[in-house]
């Protein structure tokens, strides 16, 4: 496979930049952090590009490798309970801070290897398949992972349902 | 809540949090493309089966040589070593070398901004240093210091002052003009333990003045903000003599990363052969009878007695004035070498008291905390009760004194700041 040009890059990158900022979000709960790591593992992806089949399951798995080593190297830092640098929506603001805060504290209560299968199973609504792939692990276990994940994070205050009720945006939707 | 309640909340508070949908991401992946090539290409290069075995077979040669087939030693020991041999010459060989110092900018008109030093070392009490000083006004000046045995000779502007060696002014590299001005001490009091102890880190150095192999100690940023030394709070790394642990070249960074202070070894010989009289003070010249220790009516009568230029406060803080000047024993070229100036305050009582004497003089080394005086000059403020600010400028050492008894006169204190703005502006 030819490494593409920098405007079909560019465009790669623009269009799939959204969905692996979200993940290393969420896996390390730092909007400049999950910036910093999509912005490096596009960055390699490119370097890689020749020799990958996949470009979208390899750059995902690189943010998932980046997300364990910037928690490996944090994994002394507290979480706030506002994050000083999670973005701001335009609207519902007061809304989307808390249902971000709560999500945030309580994947920040799981394994990074379990965290990731919730990210991306459940956040980013992957199927197993991908998850298995970007994780390097068998579908199997990302089953088994998300199960221990489900039990861990069921009783976690943060998700905790205020009147058996979720937050507004409806339960069914997907992630994004 | 059943494991698909768990999901369907997480998947509905992901929603609700409202992730921008568009991040601008690019730039940044732009900027670090080059950054990703080149470290797949040293990636690649490193996989070569060939360059591996090398790279082994070179480590270990470089070990065997640097090491002597014994154990790498750790950053901390090499750290240690390279004070060592700069406190005191321990197991340093006789050498002689050349070095040059720079000073970044904003260091104020103190501090040189260039000294090239050239030292003949031939054991801890008999060595030669000759320093060229270019100061920032463009002005240059010479000093020779020599150590022989007990005495040390200070040959300045054709004038020669012999004082007995002694303490902290008798080292080498303490009375060197290179390890006055490039802030060593800040950088290995910081090497000390504790939770100040900065990062250490210790890689192969190219070669360097002659020496095929050095060690290049990388020394991280000050983990506490140093009083005595801000201006090289940054990280630093010296190059070293893996035999000798001689520094050799040295580059100190600032907090903010900006260059402050380097220094370079430009030629380096170890058991040279000395010139007969290399560590021989010249004679004093004849001068007229020794001035007798004892009261000074005046500061001009005080400059004339003196063997060398006075440093004298150029402002007095506080209404203080000069009260009583004194000379005391220690004849060096016919003339004295040590003073005290008392001064009053606006009441006329005794408050402060100046004493000086060259930098090699045994003056006692009171210890206590740092106290910056200006940029590139810090003092130390003595733990007891704080009354004695002392410090090292320009060959001398300067000590004040406020409360407390000394030479038979009974001081009031004044405020430490005062004492601080007093000793800043000598000159």
């Amino acid at each position: 496979m030819d490494r593409p040009s920098i405007d079909e890059y560019r465009e790669f990158v623009c269009s799939r930049s959204a969905p692996l900022v979200h993940l290393a979000f969420w896996m390390t709960g730092n909007w400049q952090d999950a910036e910093d790591i999509v912005q490096d593992a596009l960055a390699k992806t490119y370097v890689r590009w020749p020799g990958t089949e996949h470009p979208e399951a390899y750059v995902r798995r690189i943010v998932v490798n980046g997300c364990r080593r910037r928690f490996r190297l944090r994994r002394r830092e507290t979480l706030l309970a506002e994050p000083p640098d999670t973005p701001a929506a335009a609207a519902g603001v007061e809304e989307a801070a808390i249902a971000r805060r709560a999500l945030v504290a309580a994947l920040a209560s799981l394994p990074v290897r379990q965290r990731a299968v919730i990210v991306l199973r459940y956040c980013l609504d992957q199927p197993e398949a991908d998850v298995a792939a970007a994780l390097g692990c068998s579908v199997g276990t990302v089953k088994s992972q998300a199960s221990k994940a489900l039990a861990r994070l069921r009783s976690h205050p943060a998700l905790a349902p205020e009147g058996e009720t979720a937050p507004a945006g409806g339960v069914e939707g997907d992630c994004q | 809540m059943s494991e698909a309640d768990t999901a369907r909340r997480i998947r509905a508070f992901a929603e609700a949090a409202a992730l921008p949908g568009n991040p601008d991401v690019w730039d940044g992946v732009l900027a670090r493309l080059d950054g990703a090539r080149r470290q797949r290409a040293r990636r690649r290069v490193l996989s070569g089966g060939v360059l591996a075995v090398g790279i082994a077979a070179a480590a270990t040669v470089v070990i065997v040589v640097v090491f002597g087939g014994t154990q790498p030693l750790s950053a901390a020991t090499v750290a240690h070593r390279a004070a060592a041999v700069l406190r005191d010459g321990t197991g340093l060989p006789p050498v002689t070398l050349t070095e040059v110092v720079t000073t970044g900018s904003g260091y104020g008109a103190t501090t040189p901004q260039r000294v090239v030093e050239h030292i003949d070392y031939a054991a801890a009490d008999r060595w030669r240093d000759t320093a060229t000083i270019t100061w920032p006004s463009g002005r240059t000046q010479q000093t020779t210091t020599i150590r022989a045995g007990g005495q040390i000779a200070t040959i300045s502007a054709g004038s020669t002052s012999i004082s007995p060696a002694s303490g902290q002014g008798g080292s080498w590299f303490e009375t060197s003009v290179v390890g006055q001005r490039l802030n060593w001490t800040a950088v290995l009091s910081a090497l000390g333990t504790g939770r100040c102890t900065p990062s250490l880190h210790l890689t192969q150095g190219g070669p360097l003045a002659g020496v095929q192999h050095t060690l290049a100690l990388h020394i991280g940023a000050a983990r506490c903000p140093s009083e005595a030394a801000p201006e090289t709070d940054g990280p630093a790394t010296l190059w070293l003599d893996p035999h000798t642990y001689l520094v050799l070249r040295a580059e100190l960074h600032g907090p903010a990363g900006q260059l402050a202070q380097t220094m370079q070894v430009s030629a380096l010989r170890y058991r040279p052969t000395f010139r007969a009289g290399t560590f021989t003070p010249p004679t004093p010249a004849a001068t007229p009878a020794p001035t007798q220790p004892g009261a000074v009516p005046t500061l001009a009568a005080l400059r004339k007695a003196l063997a060398y230029r006075p440093l004298l406060p150029s402002r007095l803080p506080g209404g203080l004035r000069v009260a009583a000047i004194a000379t005391l024993a220690g004849p060096a070229a016919g003339k004295l070498t040590e003073f005290t100036i008392t001064y009053v305050n606006p009441a006329g009582s005794p408050v402060a008291q100046l004493y000086e004497a060259p930098v090699a003089s045994p003056s006692v080394r009171f210890s206590g905390r740092p106290v910056v005086i200006r940029p590139g000059i810090t003092g130390t403020l003595s733990s007891e009760e704080g009354r004695i600010l002392w410090w090292l400028q320009d060959g001398r050492y300067c000590s004040l004194q406020t409360g407390g008894t000394t030479t038979g006169v009974q001081l009031e204190k004044i405020p430490v700041s005062e004492l601080t703005q007093l000793a800043a502006s000598f000159s």
